[in-house]
């Protein structure tokens, strides 16, 4: 016990002199290299950790809590700010939760738009995690090369619905928007160029020693390990599992394009990078399907139903009936039935699920969110124990966090 | 082992959903390893990698905009600080007061005061949108039923004081730039499809 005098001040909880010889490392809230908010506390022996805790919560918005007291509609928006750099998959989650509660069908050109949404994030989304795990890890021509393909992607983004990262566009029931005149030519050719740019970050890295010795054997995650610390997406398909919701349980038009899913066994940082890698490519050649199918569909773009969704505004602003049922929706809000839903899709992260607990009113009475980042950055306590320093930077990297979306 | 079962009972029918990607294995005898640190010393990828960022040097294909000086075009449907529109013909302000963007409005931002005025009409007296709240998520814009509050182009909103953010006259178009013609419609949230103007039929007079 210290004796407290101004010349040593007493803290309560840190003990200065330890027999073991162990350091606790805390990396982060600031750390560059942690994603966002996350302090992990890092017991070390010499470099090597021997117990890893991450802290989270200094993101913390409370959106579950926000959920019960807003109407369906407002909570859109908020979910922009749960996976910030693919925001329309948060939107799409939610929105597909709310109308599975509803039972409503969404009308063809929304899906398709809808689709493209959704691969442009995943685009966008890869791009990034490329970008920030190769600085992270020193190459910063990688993270020049994928932020310059992602700007274009944001571009895109924001000729579409106005946002280039807090998207909001999707909403209950369809999109708000049909797409700008040039969208689809302006797709098509940073799409044409997109194999180019992959090959050039895998001349980079692909083959490079530093990066391979960074990554092969490194965050080696075996597949009982995926499975029992609630892994998925990428994270569990380079363990070894097959499994990917697009496949398994196909929602929008994921049944009719042709895609096959990239799974790996060796469970390391490489492994996840060149899934990574394999997944653009299958994003790109989902959207040049989703592309064709734009032509023939009707322009309908909101589903019809006066009770939940308000008509277009070419009705409201002509037709007594849409505006009131307009003002009854905007200001109370829509009821779905009483009932819940749990809702999951694969977003670029991995298992984005929505449940929904409706009593009938306008507000939900609960939302739970489970977010993918949640669940990969619980894995690090098991994960990180017996690497060193460098690597914990590396395994933080490749399991792809965003901590909007693990404090939420 | 309790896993495995769950996975035994699928519905992906094709066999080419999944694949393997190739990655080679990783030596773990001795012997392999020496055979990798031999391989990988001769090895010339680096230079493949240096090649890859010479060719972008060298072809002088440089994009970098000048910021304050010039900048970037931005998308007719972007969402910047907002505006409020006039009528094209009377020049009388769209805003009718009903207060949805006021209800929807996420960040509670938006205020406004209404009175009637002499004619027994009702008239916006104030109309202020906190942009140091505001999160340009478009709602307000999307359920407006007059096309009153849109978004605008103007992104540089640095501002000495807070009470700059919400100004009304600043939103609302001058008269002179109506009469000038210079006043445009939003085509982002909340316009109303193009061409839906022909499938909109005149209400019948006489019942």
């Amino acid at each position: 016990m210290q004796q407290a005098n101004r010349l040593r001040p007493f803290f309560e909880n840190i003990t200065f002199d330890r027999d073991d010889n162990e350091l606790i490392l805390n990396f982060g809230p600031q750390h560059p290299s942690a994603h966002g908010q996350l302090r992990l506390m890092l017991h070390l022996q010499q470099e090597q950790i021997t117990k890893a805790h991450p802290d989270i919560g200094y993101l913390h918005r409370g959106m579950e809590k926000m959920a019960e007291n807003m109407i369906y509609n407002e909570f859109m928006p908020t979910t922009d700010r749960m996976d910030y750099i693919a925001s329309s998959s948060n939107n799409y989650g939610f929105a597909l939760a709310v109308e599975k509660l509803i039972g409503l069908e969404v009308p063809r050109r929304a899906k398709v738009i809808r689709m493209m949404l959704l691969e442009t994030n995943r685009l966008m989304s890869h791009l990034f995690w490329l970008a920030t795990t190769a600085l992270d890890i020193g190459a910063m021509t990688v993270f020049l090369f994928a932020f310059r393909e992602r700007e274009y992607l944001m571009d895109l983004i924001e000729d579409y619905c106005g946002a280039r990262l807090t998207h909001a566009a999707v909403r209950i029931g369809g999109v708000p928007l049909d797409l700008p005149d040039n969208f689809i030519a302006d797709l098509r050719k940073f799409l044409d160029k997109l194999p180019e740019n992959i090959k050039d970050y895998e001349d980079l890295l692909d083959s490079n020693r530093i990066w391979k010795m960074r990554m092969e054997n490194v965050g080696v995650i075996s597949k009982e390990m995926a499975l029992s610390w609630g892994c998925s997406g990428v994270m569990l398909r380079a363990s070894g599992v097959e499994w990917d919701i697009r496949k398994e349980e196909p929602y929008e038009l994921y049944d009719e394009v042709e895609f096959s899913v990239p799974v790996s066994d060796k469970g390391d940082n490489y492994a996840r990078y060149k899934l990574y890698m394999a997944e653009m490519r299958e994003s790109a050649k989902i959207l040049y399907q989703v592309l064709d199918m734009y032509a023939d569909t009707t322009p309908e773009l909101m589903a019809h139903a006066p009770q939940y969704i308000s008509a277009p505004k070419i009705d409201i602003m002509t037709q007594n009936y849409s505006l009131m049922q307009h003002f009854v929706l905007v200001t109370q809000g829509m009821r779905p039935p009483v009932g819940e839903v749990y809702v999951a899709t694969e977003s670029p992260k991995g298992e984005l699920g929505y449940y929904i607990n409706s009593q009938g009113g306008a507000y939900p009475y609960r939302l739970k969110l489970r977010a993918p980042s949640f669940w990969h950055t619980g894995i690090l306590t098991d994960l990180l124990p017996g690497h060193y320093i460098p690597d914990v930077v590396s395994i933080i990297g490749t399991t792809n966090i965003v901590f909007g979306e693990v404090d939420r | 082992m309790h896993h495995e079962e769950v996975f035994t009972d699928r519905n992906v029918n094709e066999s080419s959903a999944y694949y393997y990607v190739d990655i080679e294995n990783y030596p773990t005898t001795g012997w392999d390893k020496f055979k990798q640190v031999v391989k990988r010393t001769f090895s010339g990828e680096l230079f493949v990698g240096l090649w890859v960022v010479m060719r972008e040097m060298i072809k002088f294909d440089i994009h970098t905009v000048q910021y304050p000086m010039e900048k970037l075009p931005i998308g007719p449907r972007y969402r910047a600080v907002h505006k409020l529109l006039r009528l094209w013909e009377s020049g009388y302000e769209r805003c009718i007061g009903c207060g949805l963007c006021e209800k929807i409005c996420i960040s509670d931002c938006i205020r406004m005061d209404t009175r009637i005025d002499e004619n027994s009409r009702k008239e916006v007296t104030e109309y202020s949108i906190n942009l140091g709240r505001c999160i340009f998520c478009g709602y307000c814009a999307e359920v407006c039923p007059e096309l009153a509050i849109v978004h605008g182009q103007r992104y540089e909103n640095a501002s000495e004081q807070r009470a700059h953010f919400v100004i009304k006259d600043d939103m609302l178009t001058p008269l002179d730039m109506l009469k000038a013609g210079q006043q445009a419609e939003y085509p982002g949230f909340g316009a109303i499809i193009p061409g839906s103007d022909e499938s909109v039929k005149k209400t019948p007079l006489a019942y």
